[in-house]
């Protein structure tokens, strides 16, 4: 359906003040000759019964002292009314008696005056003679006043009806000529802001894929750093292995070549045995904790069942390990400083489940995404208040190796509710492209 | 961060509809438009309502009806006065003079009422004009009286010379000796005793015109009011029948002009100089009805009253 346009405020306002314009000038224009006429009207009305009241008061004097022959003297009568009517400027003055003019002043032609030359008004006297004395009042000054009235009047209707128009058109035109300014300046303002928004979003933007590229770049040092740590600390094991482990099995051996041929007097001690045993078989443990032989050789899953599949063994714990993708678990490897991040949380998780989780079912769940690996250990024990752990070194190496490739650790767990932790890893752009 | 953007300011201005609020005003525009009219209307209805008197004028009044039993005498109002007091006279002295005098209507309403038979006998105080001696009337002068200045007896003026009295008539005496400011009373222009001085001196003509244009002229139109208002109003003065005056006891004082005195002496004497003569007319066929009232006037009794009054008697044949 077709909208009628809207239209400006003042275009609206100045149809309104029509109507009010238009009846301003009826009231002032109108109103005031009416009602001036009205009430002169009423005022010659008022001279002129006063006038006939005199005329018919000098009548009963005149005709008081002649009851019979007043009708012979009517010449002085009619010049006394002459004298009233020329000083009070009457156009005429009649005296009716028995039904005819007995008096008319100026002359007998002025009975034929009407409105709206005159106004006539009457009274009787009250003396011995009856008569009637009609006055004619000149209503030339009713006229000219109204006349005056029309015009002064519709003069400043006139004007009073453009200016009710005018001032507030004028306002508010004004005020739309300023709207218009500060719209004007609104969108010069709107634009400035515009361009330095995009200013400062192309700022963010490349700040952004600053930050970006320096996490990326800070977490392949920090890949490559723990890349060297476990090189290193390969080398460190394979030295104790090749080195002092060997050393150490050779000692044994010499011990036992020596003990078998020596006389039972000259037989090392069997505590010199043991305390070789010992020595290797904390040489081993330093190894295993060095470089888990396990990861480099099976893959991050393979290590991870692997190491579940030993602590089965013990009867500790019954695990279950579940890989999403399942393709994952033949995949290369994610990373060194990832798959060690996650082997070595896993492995924290489960120690910790099997020490605390008074259980016996842990699920192990390994799920990669497109950037980011997820470790998840969840088991229905005992759970525990995380407020109320105190030391906590194995949550805060977990935390620590987590936060070391860039991820975070979350822990869900309370009292009787079993215990989930999940470690968030998110890989790197190499690792996203093996 | 993006701003939204504005819209044309001329499509966001209100959608307010131009008719709202418009009908109320155009109706009261039309309610005061048809009060206005309806105020016209009664104004005009009004002076429709005024149109006045609905009359068939008619050449005359009708006559007076009087009883034919009496003898009807009216006239001048300064013959009434002189004539009542000869009446009084004659009849103290036994004479039987049956007669009703009426106020006066002036010479001419006399002589109009003697006309239509309303009276018997019309007192004059002017010469009749042709018209009026065109009736078969006749005429009688019994008198002859001055016409004075009057004025109030506490002004203190008893005497005036004529220059004097010029420079009063002239406006240019503007107190009384005693303080009081001076006031000329007017009469009518047809008033008898005026028409005397305009007709004895000339001058008198133009005070007259500059009084009767002042904006503090006062016109009496009968001796009665005349003498009433010199009582009455300080510092007055005006023209009057000195005869009239004393028959009728007026308390006004009637100053000598040059030495002489508004009397019968002063008249008889030539001295005085403005009179006028009065006179009864009578229908020729109503003659003998006015006898007793003109023999009064012409009786030793008579004429006694009217030389009291300051009246000269008209010589009888």
């Amino acid at each position: 359906m077709p909208t009628r346009p809207e239209l400006q405020p003042s275009v609206v306002l100045s149809r309104r003040l029509v109507p009010l314009a238009a009846l301003a000038w009826v009231l002032v224009a109108g109103v005031a000759p009416v009602g001036g006429g009205l009430l002169r009207l009423t005022e010659l009305e008022d001279q002129g019964d006063r006038l006939a009241q005199r005329v018919a008061d000098l009548v009963d004097r005149e005709t008081t002292a002649q009851a019979r022959l007043w009708r012979y003297d009517t010449q002085k009568l009619m010049e006394q009314i002459e004298q009233l009517r020329t000083a009070e400027g009457l156009p005429a003055v009649l005296v009716e008696h028995a039904g005819t003019v007995a008096v008319a002043v100026p002359d007998r032609a002025t009975t034929n005056l009407q409105a709206p030359q005159v106004l006539w008004r009457s009274a009787p006297t009250r003396g011995v003679v009856p008569a009637r004395v009609h006055v004619a009042v000149a209503l030339r000054p009713l006229w000219q006043e109204m006349a005056l009235l029309i015009a002064v009047f519709g003069l400043l209707a006139t004007v009073l009806a453009g200016l009710l128009r005018w001032l507030p058109l004028r306002t508010v035109r004004s005020a739309e000529q300023r709207i218009r300014e500060l719209v004007v300046e609104l969108q010069d303002s709107q634009t400035e802001l515009q361009g330095l928004a995009e200013s400062l979003e192309r700022r963010v933007a490349e700040r952004s894929e600053q930050l970006a590229q320096t996490a990326e770049k800070l977490r392949e040092l920090t890949a490559h750093a723990v890349q060297l740590q476990e090189d290193e600390r390969r080398s460190i094991a394979r030295d104790l292995h090749d080195g002092i482990g060997q050393t150490l099995t050779a000692l044994r051996l010499q011990l036992q070549t020596l003990a078998a041929k020596s006389p039972m007097s000259a037989r090392p001690p069997n505590v010199v045995l043991s305390l070789v045993d010992q020595a290797l078989d904390e040489t081993r443990r330093a190894v295993r904790r060095l470089a888990p032989p396990l990861l480099a050789e099976l893959g991050l899953v393979g290590a991870i069942r692997q190491m579940a599949d030993a602590l089965e063994a013990r009867g500790a714990l019954r695990i279950a390990v579940s890989v999403d993708p399942p393709s994952l678990a033949h995949a290369p490897s994610l990373g060194a400083a990832v798959d060690v991040a996650c082997f070595r949380i896993v492995q924290e998780a489960l120690t910790n489940a099997a020490r605390h989780s008074r259980v016996g079912q842990v699920k192990v769940t390994v799920q990669l995404r497109e950037a980011e690996l997820t470790c998840e250990v969840a088991d229905d024990g005992c759970g525990f208040a995380p407020s109320a752990v105190v030391g906590g070194q194995g949550l805060r190496g977990m935390g620590e190796r987590a936060a070391l490739v860039g991820g975070h650790l979350e822990l869900h767990t309370a009292p009787g509710q079993g215990c989930r932790v999940v470690a968030h890893l998110p890989l790197s752009t190499g690792e996203r492209a093996r | 961060m993006r701003l939204p953007s504005h819209a044309n300011p001329q499509h966001d201005a209100p959608a307010a509809s131009p008719r709202l609020g418009s009908g109320p005003l155009w109706l009261a525009v039309a309610l005061v438009g048809l009060g206005l009219a309806l105020g016209l209307g009664a104004l005009l209805q009004r002076l429709a309502r005024e149109s006045g008197p609905q009359l068939a004028p008619i050449p005359s009044l009708a006559p007076a009806t009087l009883p034919d039993d009496a003898v009807h005498v009216g006239g001048s109002g300064s013959c009434i006065a002189l004539v009542r007091r000869a009446v009084a006279g004659c009849r103290q002295q036994g004479q039987r003079v049956d007669v009703v005098i009426h106020e006066g209507i002036g010479s001419g309403g006399g002589l109009a009422a003697l006309a239509d038979g309303a009276l018997a006998v019309a007192l004059v105080s002017r010469p009749l004009k042709p018209e009026e001696l065109k009736q078969e009337l006749r005429v009688m002068p019994y008198a002859r009286s001055p016409v004075a200045l009057a004025l109030q007896p506490d002004n203190g003026v008893a005497d005036l010379s004529l220059a004097q009295l010029a420079d009063l008539l002239a406006g240019k005496v503007a107190r009384w000796p005693d303080g009081t400011p001076t006031q000329w009373l007017l009469r009518e222009r047809g008033d008898s005793s005026h028409a005397v001085l305009r007709a004895a001196w000339p001058a008198f003509a133009a005070w007259e015109q500059t009084a009767r244009q002042s904006s503090q002229a006062q016109v009496l139109f009968h001796d009665r009011t005349m003498h009433a208002t010199l009582q009455s109003t300080p510092g007055t003065f005006g023209w009057v029948d000195a005869a009239a005056v004393r028959a009728e006891g007026v308390p006004v004082a009637l100053p000598r002009i040059d030495g002489a005195t508004a009397d019968s002496a002063g008249l008889a004497a030539g001295r005085w100089p403005w009179a006028k003569d009065q006179s009864a007319v009578t229908r020729a066929r109503d003659h003998a009805k006015a006898l007793p009232l003109l023999n009064c006037l012409r009786s030793p009794a008579g004429r006694a009253a009217l030389l009291a009054a300051g009246a000269l008697p008209t010589p009888t044949e």
